[in-house]
């Protein structure tokens, strides 16, 4: 409500201020709201990105962090703002599609914002502790078969990507029941998700393959399978499509911009132009697939269809398996 | 062994009269009440689903409202019966009426800060609420107090958007570069 | 690569001017950060961190660990001249260094704040050199249920920092565990305590609550006796560091700086928690046990020691495991990742001499820190001189920026104003403040590491003695609590006697 008024009355000062100029779209610095913290794989995936595009943008970025409730304040605020361009959203899986699709009660839905453009598409990994005896999905499988409710997963947090992530991989492979079946221990980010697999607090994790890369590279974990089209590079393991799984291939992160829903098409259409531009960024693009990160750039129309088509997924597994957070 | 200077301690352990404490005690005691018994039920979401009972959200705001309660009791009790040690100080809790005001107008800038920071800004906010705040604490040092009201928000704006890249609330009125 | 040949090339890496230039630049940076409330120095290494793609690798996490270890230090600076600590950790160093600015001591405690964070600083790089994988497969012992008993006995501290009344300081506590609880559930998901606020979900902010808790409240109580209280001048800021005084700290500032390295090691738990542990057993140590909160040297020297204690040590599971302890490091991690590098086992294996680059760049910082310090101090001890009827409205204003820079939101700021009033009716009614903060902060940590260890164990209590380490923590907890109310007994009966014969002076303890 507060905020509401807030994020109102900013908006009609810029658009007081912005209105006598009649010079091009952005006139002054634009802020992007990263609704997670700094640190984050959100944050850093953002600041990697605002480098180029301070070099190609006629005007400043301001990056922003509003964290707070998985996504949700950063989210809202940024779908208050005026829509003349001069607030975005670094939109992400977690915020735009899990959570919508798992939580009745979030504060806001898709349709309240216009999707700028994808950027970085992030598959995902299901791996487990090098120590552990499961060497493949299968192993995975029967271990939950044989014996219901003692296997362990971790996540970022409730109606986090590798919170639904592993019930999806469970459910393609006919696991009923999961509530009974695994056990969800939420944690407070991936960093923690991924300490619990490697000091045996939880048996595995299935989530972006970012956060999971170094363990991978250090030999301390093994991915069991990934969910993009093709092999990994470091990622020694099967796709989902070599395991007969192709439709687990919608289980993948993302991160991209979006405005609030009255967003201008002048502001959409000119951030279409900077992100082909800033994407090709050599830098950036190491600092993206270093992170096993894929950099593909989805036009605005494109994004649209991908964020929804994952909703729609996602959304239905949501309500025939009850997984509803209330 | 050198003794550390600490004019503050002499005076003795500064404490409430008896009266007041009890009220402190029983106060305690109504908030742990207030949270158990109405705003847990009311205010903290339970889900359908709850496998285990250490597990639901209202589980440890319950140990603690009722730690509170308990604790509440032990301060009534204290207040009740213990003897004050012999040096203590009683302090009093009342407020002489110049201090009244001065609370009350603070109060109101507080409250002011607060509501005008989105409609005006927060540089123009923090020279008013700095000046006020010289004005009412005395008013002595005016001269320095007004260059400071004028530069200090202003330097702390530059500072903040142009080095640390964040973005000030700007106000409607009179936006800054 | 040998030991031998690693450790030269090491050197090599380092012996550039540039290896020192960054990092002394990245102190210079984090002290400066670290001094301004709301410019935590997590902010300032996120804000560092694209710099650093494009310098060497080396330069650039040498310019990043420069910027971690300045900004734990120019926390305390705030914190003792204005009692406005910038980071939790650097709540403790206010107990006892405000006290003393407002004794005419800042300067004092500002040298101890110094000397005690760069020895901890130095102990603690020592422990990451010699310690590391040893340190770093015990912090892997520690799953929820051993996290919990460990933060169950944190909560003991509690005692050391209630002041007059211990049941206050529970009640404190209580409240600080209470409003920590403010967000989502984070096992259901659902809301609690959010009275239906979107900006409530996502719980209350830190830096809020406690800038609104520790400088709100002198502000309020300044402005309501202003008339009364102009004569007391604070003048102040060139008192200088006694060489008794610094001697007589040195047992806490070695024991704060152990349990800082201790600490560190352990993902997830950070600086504040060791910060007031390393105090109150400092308190429990001394003779002078009286005079802590009321502008001891000791506990200033106690809380830094502890705070920077963690800076080295949380290193410990990001390079031998590549588990971030805590927020700023896993920014760091973003830095060797740009450049190809693994923090974890196989860094040690594959890129030696830059991780023998990196312990001498870390010791070298240390020293750093003691120069860069004690310029630092000398600029800032000037804020001692300003009259209190500027200072504190000074004091306000910048609360109000840097507690909305946190987060950029105006709603934290309103946190602040209302915890400033809370603090202040706590102060008036005598409920210290510290339990209240620890309570916070520790809440979340104690909760959820709880729930998990119960998820594991699917409901069955005994998972919390499943092992020597959570059984050493319960005997531990146990251990305290007795003692704690044996000496709480013991001070009412004394208080009592006492009454019987009239004693006054005795009050004070073996030091009159």
């Amino acid at each position: 409500m507060k905020t509401t008024l807030i994020a109102l009355s900013m908006g009609v000062a810029a658009a007081a201020l912005a209105a006598p100029v009649a010079a091009e779209y952005p006139t002054r610095p634009i802020q992007m709201i990263i609704p997670f913290g700094p640190g984050g794989a959100t944050d850093l995936s953002a600041r990697a990105l605002s480098t180029p595009l301070s070099r190609i943008m006629p005007q400043p970025i301001v990056l922003t962090n509003r964290a707070g409730a998985g996504g949700a304040t950063g989210s809202v605020a940024v779908r208050d703002a005026a829509g003349d361009g001069y607030t975005l959203l670094l939109a992400r899986v977690g915020s735009h599609t899990v959570n919508p699709a798992m939580n009745p009660n979030l504060p806001y839905t898709l349709d309240e914002f216009r999707f700028v453009g994808i950027y970085e598409i992030n598959p995902v990994a299901c791996v487990v502790n090098s120590n552990s005896d499961f060497h493949s999905i299968d192993d995975l499988i029967n271990a939950v078969n044989e014996r219901p409710g003692e296997i362990l997963y971790s996540s970022s947090g409730v109606g986090s990507l590798p919170h639904f992530g592993a019930l999806m991989v469970l459910d393609s492979f006919g696991i009923t029941d999961l509530d009974e079946n695994v056990i969800h221990i939420p944690t407070e980010g991936d960093g923690q998700a991924l300490t619990a697999v490697l000091q045996g607090t939880s048996d595995f994790y299935c989530g972006s393959t970012s956060p999971a890369a170094p363990f991978i590279n250090g030999g301390q974990m093994r991915p069991l399978m990934v969910t993009s089209a093709e092999r990994l590079d470091g990622f020694d393991a099967p796709t989902v499509d070599e395991i007969g799984k192709p439709e687990l291939q919608a289980l993948v992160g993302w991160t991209g911009l979006a405005g609030p829903a009255d967003l201008t098409d002048e502001a959409t259409e000119k951030w279409g132009d900077w992100l082909a531009e800033a994407v090709e960024d050599e830098d950036f693009q190491r600092f993206m697939t270093s992170g096993g990160s894929i950099v593909q750039l989805m036009s605005p129309e494109e994004s649209v269809e991908f964020v929804n088509s994952a909703y729609e997924s996602f959304r239905r597994l949501v309500v025939a398996l009850d997984l509803e957070i209330d | 062994m050198p003794a550390a200077p600490e004019p503050l301690a002499f005076d003795g352990v500064h404490m409430l009269s008896r009266r007041d404490e009890l009220l402190i005690g029983l106060g305690v005691m109504v908030i742990g009440a207030a949270i158990l018994w109405w705003i847990i039920p009311n205010y903290i979401t339970t889900p359908r689903r709850v496998p285990i009972r250490a597990l639901s959200p209202a589980f440890w705001p319950k140990i603690i409202a009722w730690t509170i309660i308990v604790c509440g009791g032990v301060l009534s009790a204290r207040a009740l019966f213990a003897p004050a040690p012999p040096d203590a100080v009683t302090d009093d809790l009342s407020v002489s009426r110049p201090e009244g005001l001065r609370l009350l107008a603070l109060g109101a800038i507080l409250l002011g800060i607060y509501f005008a920071l989105p409609i005006v800004g927060m540089v123009w906010v923090s020279m008013i609420a700095f000046a006020l705040l010289v004005l009412l604490s005395g008013g002595k040092h005016l001269a320095w107090g007004m260059i400071a009201a004028v530069v200090l928000p202003l330097l702390l704006y530059f500072f903040f958007t142009k080095v640390a890249g964040v973005a000030i609330p700007q106000g409607q009125i009179v936006r800054l570069p | 690569m040998t030991f031998i040949e690693a450790l030269s090339a090491g050197f090599v890496m380092v012996a550039q001017w540039e290896s020192i230039f960054f990092l002394a630049l990245g102190v210079t940076i984090g002290v400066v950060a670290g001094a301004i409330p709301g410019m935590s120095a997590t902010m300032a290494v996120a804000l560092t961190l694209p710099f650093t793609f494009a310098l060497q690798p080396i330069f650039g996490i040498l310019l990043l660990l420069g910027v971690y270890k300045g900004g734990i230090f120019g926390g305390s600076i705030p914190a003792i001249l204005i009692k406005t600590p910038g980071t939790p950790a650097s709540s403790a160093t206010a107990l006892d260094g405000y006290p003393m600015a407002e004794q005419g001591r800042a300067g004092e405690a500002l040298s101890m704040s110094l000397y005690a964070s760069c020895i901890a600083d130095l102990i603690s790089n020592l422990a990451l050199i010699v310690f590391a994988a040893w340190l770093a497969s015990f912090a892997l012992n520690f799953g929820p249920p051993e996290m919990f008993t460990l933060i169950v006995f944190s909560l003991t501290i509690i005692a050391g920092v209630s002041g007059d009344s211990l049941v206050k300081g529970v009640v404190a506590a209580a409240l600080g565990l209470l409003l920590a609880t403010v967000g989502l559930d984070f096992i259901a998901g659902t809301e609690r305590l959010t009275f239906g606020s979107v900006d409530m979900r996502g719980g209350l902010n830190f830096i809020a609550v406690l800038i609104g808790l520790f400088a709100l409240p002198e502000i309020i109580a300044y402005m309501r006796k202003s008339a009364a209280q102009d004569h007391r001048v604070r003048g102040m800021g060139y008192s200088r560091l006694k060489m008794v005084d610094f001697r007589r700290s040195l047992k806490s500032i070695f024991r704060g700086s152990a349990i800082g390295v201790f600490l560190g090691a352990i993902p997830g738990i950070g600086a504040a928690p060791s910060a007031f542990l390393s105090y109150s057993e400092a308190r429990r140590a001394s003779p002078n046990r009286d005079n802590f909160g009321k502008g001891e040297i000791e506990g200033v020297a106690a809380a830094e020691a502890g705070n920077n204690g963690v800076a080295g040590a949380t290193l410990i599971p990001l390079l031998s495991l590549g588990i971030p302890g805590d927020v700023i490091t896993a920014i760091i991690i973003g830095a060797f990742m740009v450049h190809n590098l693994t923090p974890g086992p196989l860094l040690f294996v594959n890129n030696a001499d830059l991780v023998y680059a990196l312990f001498i760049g870390l010791i070298a910082s240390s020293f750093l820190l003691l120069i860069i310090g004690s310029i630092a101090i000398r600029a800032f001890r000037y804020i001692a001189d300003v009259p209190s009827n500027l200072l504190f409205p000074g004091v306000l204003v910048l609360c109000i920026f840097g507690v909305y820079a946190v987060n950029n939101s105006i709603f934290d700021v309103a946190v602040m104003l209302v915890m400033g009033v809370v603090g202040y009716i706590m102060l008036l009614l005598r409920f210290p403040a510290a339990p209240f903060l620890i309570g916070f902060i520790l809440g979340p940590m104690l909760e959820n590491n709880f729930r998990q260890a119960l998820l594991m164990s699917r409901g069955d209590l005994s998972i919390f003695a499943r092992g020597p380490i959570t059984i050493l923590f319960l005997c531990m907890t146990v251990i305290s609590v007795v003692l704690i109310i044996r000496s709480t007994v013991k001070a009412a009966r004394l208080k009592r006697e006492l009454g019987a014969y009239g004693e006054k002076s005795a009050m004070h303890g073996p030091k009159t």
